[in-house]
């Protein structure tokens, strides 16, 4: 769109999520955001940017490790971990099964928890 | 097979082969099979965006061009998206010969749907009439954008699971 530019790069695996937060915490407001198609990713940025910026939205790129999760992605992980944890019967569910599935929904409830 | 304005006829006129086949063969033919593309994409992988402004989805294989003969284009899109969380939303709009788009008047897009979960939900855009097109070529092409983290246009034959395997379809078609 207008007042934008879009710089393509060809690389399979990428982790939107994390390469946006890697040229957020660069680029700033000038990261307008990114798109992927499983074969490359395009990074919109304001087209006031620089070529140095640009060259360097290339290393970030280049340097990004798709196996790496946000910190959201990590919280998400080990929820789902945690939930694989308790899909067994209620027999052989433990005090701490108990606690971790309350501690599970205190969170969802949006209740404070440690 | 091209339109032609179709001719007056004048009393006492002689009907000729030529302006027969001109005006009522051709043009019946042309009303049959108007300028239209119908693109299922089927991309190997899903697309994605973190923008928060619109951008093309794909603009070499969810673009549709037509050659028309003036007029009215009906373009309609539809897909399964899902977000990386809950109550994300995805605003959708279309640029016509690679220029603004249709909504511009609308920062939300044409439309901007919030996706309820993180389980794939379809999405229409359309049917949606742009009027006035000169006789030519033109370009039909989605747009997204997010309000934030990311959002997922499923588009692949081979997903793993069976209920994103779908495509993403756009469709240009003249109607008038």
């Amino acid at each position: 769109m207008a007042g934008m530019i879009d710089l393509v790069f060809e690389r399979e695996a990428v982790n939107l999520a994390l390469l946006h937060q890697e040229l957020a915490a660069a680029f700033g407001a000038k990261l307008v955001g990114l798109s992927g198609n499983g074969r490359g990713v395009r990074v919109h940025l304001l087209d006031s940017t620089t070529p140095d910026e640009r060259t360097m939205a290339g290393q970030i790129v280049a340097g990004h490790d798709a196996g790496k999760l946000t910190a959201d992605q990590q919280a998400e992980h080990e929820r789902g971990a945690v939930l694989d944890a308790l899909r067994k019967p209620w027999a052989q569910w433990s005090p701490t099964d108990k606690d971790a599935l309350l501690c599970l929904l205190a969170g969802e409830l949006g209740l404070a928890v440690s | 097979m091209s339109w032609t304005t179709p001719k007056t006829w004048q009393v006492d006129e002689l009907l000729t082969a030529a302006n027969l086949n001109t005006h009522l063969r051709d043009n019946l033919n042309a009303l049959k099979a108007p300028p239209s593309q119908a693109i299922t994409r089927d991309n190997g992988a899903a697309y994605s965006t973190t923008s928060t402004d619109f951008v093309a989805v794909d603009s070499t294989n969810l673009k549709a061009t037509l050659t028309t003969n003036g007029g009215d284009v009906l373009v309609w899109f539809w897909g399964v998206f899902h977000a990386d969380q809950v109550g994300r939303r995805v605003g959708l709009d279309i640029r016509v010969d690679g220029e603004g788009r249709v909504g511009a008047d609308y920062a939300g897009g044409l439309l901007n749907h919030r996706l309820g979960t993180t389980i794939g939900e379809a999405v229409n855009l359309g049917p949606l009439v742009i009027s006035g097109l000169s006789a030519g070529e033109h370009t039909f092409e989605l747009l997204w954008k997010a309000n934030g983290g990311t959002v997922t246009l499923h588009a692949d034959s081979g997903d793993l699971d069976d209920v994103n395997e779908v495509p993403a379809v756009l469709v240009a078609r003249e109607v008038s």
